[in-house]
């Protein structure tokens, strides 16, 4: 009670609003509050304000910005798994960014309460509730924990065929070394490598044009250039010293995806952006990695993976001429034109001459052609 | 071998060293719970919920724990008791938001700036009531003008995040004390936003009082 008046205290009416829903007063103190003006319209004024905060919460949430984490981010915190700095910064972040604090609030929710009954029940009824369902994949698993890279098997069959190519790599690549009378770090032995032997069509940073070649060496060691050979043993060395380091974990996983294997270069990539979240190289190449997996007919839906952290990269780096040509790639294939011709046009105002401009001019042309004959995709 | 006596990361440890089939049989049979229930969550906030679809990506979440010789779980440093289930969980959940976000790009044409979370974001804001934007704006900022004043320098950033998240994200206290490293029970964390709610609508009440000329109020709890 205040001295004096009999108004409300600010603790009355804090717990006539009530944390969870309105509390009540004594009988004297309520029938104060249902009698004095003044606190009536204090309790009201009180009650408009409590009820805007509560209308905080709702309304569209946004899109995320060049600072949000990536989403694997909240579930780590959510988890438990981040460590102490980071999750300090993921809280400031998420308390104040509208998108990621509602995709906290999800996960916190869907990792920290307790399965209902009805989920449970849900769950049991499920296909993988059965031992035979269980076994089948146990034993996946158990072959899978011990594959070794298909190179070591398969060497045998392919060897006679690819020795020509491996001598002319090799050649190639002490050509190129002695003409630099240096040698070359990984990423520019990687880069050199794409040229020799260009496996896929999209680009990787630093490399210059070449014909893509993609039947060549795909699977044997022995078929890859030499240049390649030597970058997976400098990267290989460097990550045994040491192991947590992003500029290796980037040059393997863009070495794996010169190997065919864009499923290693993902998980490598997902590593290294746990430490640097932020990096626009690392999205790029993740959204490269996505782009050859897409290249199998049953993960088609990975294209829409590539679009989103080549745009993302791209919204960091919007001059970065080999991912504006990798997401142009990836639009044509998924038969978005308009988006596609776009792409291609920004390429273009990035990429003043040579060889890759051409191989973009031709990209942009035939899909004019296309668009112009109305002809469907 | 007995495989069900082991801790769960012995139970890693034995899987990843030996392969053998009836140690991964353990570890399908231990994990189902927590990796089918992540997966069947984030599925929903989908609007799915076909059990072909929640088996294959539950498949799928084991292969992808296995891949590269099970690199997942060999670079994986337990740093608590219940770590290894946490790390279930986040593979459950990628794996399930790989689904849903490479489909939904794919099928809204993914412009440049589109992002195919809002299914997923929506699930957890759904239902509630809103205000215009340009007045929530302007609340937030009066709002974290008066939480800048109201804790001890020392427990300030985490009582703002804890009224944030209570306010502006709709999370329950509960949730919000079970977030690693808040360091409140479920009291600590009521407590915390009874006390910031009372200094915070208190101080928005006297602004309103106060008028435009910023007169301060008499009737002022």
């Amino acid at each position: 009670m205040e001295p004096g008046t009999g108004h409300l205290t600010a603790e009355e009416i804090s717990g006539l609003i009530g944390f969870d829903g309105p509390g009540a007063l004594p009988e004297e103190r309520a029938n104060h509050a249902r009698t004095c003006d003044i606190c009536r319209r204090i309790i009201a004024m009180h009650q408009e304000e409590d009820s805007r905060l509560r209308r905080l919460a709702g309304g569209p949430r946004g899109t995320p910005g060049l600072r949000c984490p990536v989403l694997d981010e909240w579930a780590s915190l959510a988890a438990g798994l981040a460590d102490p700095q980071r999750r300090n910064e993921l809280l400031a972040h998420a308390s104040q960014c509208d998108h990621c604090g509602a995709v906290l609030h999800a996960v916190m929710e869907d990792f920290s309460e307790d399965l209902t009954g009805a989920e449970s029940q849900s769950l049991e009824a499920l296909a993988s509730a059965k031992p035979e369902w269980q076994r089948a994949v146990a034993r996946r698993m158990a072959g899978a924990s011990r594959t070794r890279p298909t190179y070591i098997r398969t060497w045998l069959p392919r060897a006679a065929a690819v020795l020509l190519a491996a001598g002319a790599g090799w050649l190639a690549w002490n050509q190129m070394a002695r003409n630099q009378r240096t040698v070359p770090d990984p990423a520019l032995q990687l880069a050199m490598a794409f040229t020799e032997q260009r496996p896929f069509d999209y680009r990787i940073p630093g490399a210059a044009h070449a014909s893509v070649r993609q039947e060549r060496g795909a699977g044997s060691s022995f078929g890859r250039p030499q240049a390649l050979r030597d970058a997976v043993s400098t990267i290989g060395a460097e990550r045994e010293k040491n192991p947590e380091a992003v500029k290796w974990l980037e040059l393997e996983a863009r070495a794996e995806m010169l190997q065919s294997d864009p499923q290693s270069a993902i998980d490598t990539l997902n590593h290294a952006l746990e430490q640097k979240p932020d990096d626009p190289d690392l999205w790029a190449d993740l959204g490269m990695a996505y782009a050859l997996r897409a290249g199998d007919p049953n993960r088609r839906a990975d294209y829409g993976q590539a679009i989103e952290f080549l745009n993302r990269s791209l919204q960091k780096k919007p001059n970065s001429p080999e991912v504006a040509f990798n997401l142009a790639l990836v639009y044509e294939k998924m038969n978005f034109n308009d988006l596609a011709i776009e792409e291609w046009q920004q390429y273009l105002n990035l990429d003043t001459a040579g060889a890759w401009r051409e191989e973009a001019q031709d990209h942009l042309a035939k899909l004019e052609q296309k668009k112009k004959s109305g002809s469907k995709p | 071998m007995n495989w069900t006596s082991l801790t769960p990361e012995e139970l890693i440890g034995a899987c990843v060293e030996s392969g053998d089939p009836a140690a991964w049989e353990e570890f399908v049979c231990r994990f189902r719970p927590v990796i089918a229930g992540t997966v069947m969550r984030t599925v929903r906030r989908f609007g799915e919920s076909a059990p072909q679809l929640i088996d294959d990506l539950i498949q799928e979440t084991y292969l992808k724990i296995c891949a590269n010789r099970c690199r997942v779980l060999r670079e994986f440093k337990p740093q608590g008791a219940d770590a290894v289930f946490g790390l279930m969980k986040t593979v459950a959940f990628s794996v399930a938001q790989d689904h849903f976000r490479g489909g939904l790009a794919a099928k809204r044409g993914a412009g440049r700036r589109e992002m195919p979370l809002e299914t997923y974001i929506e699930s957890a804001m759904a239902g509630r009531e809103a205000m215009p934007p340009a007045e929530r704006e302007i609340l937030l900022r009066e709002i974290d003008e008066q939480l800048a004043t109201v804790s001890e320098p020392a427990a300030r950033d985490r009582d703002r995040q804890i009224f944030w998240l209570y306010y502006r994200h709709g999370m329950t206290a509960r949730a919000i004390a079970l977030i690693p490293g808040i360091g409140l029970t479920q009291k600590g964390v009521e407590s915390a936003i009874v006390r910031l709610t009372n200094h915070v609508r208190a101080r928005l009440a006297d602004i309103k009082l106060a008028g435009p000329e910023g007169k301060s109020s008499a009737t002022s709890l």
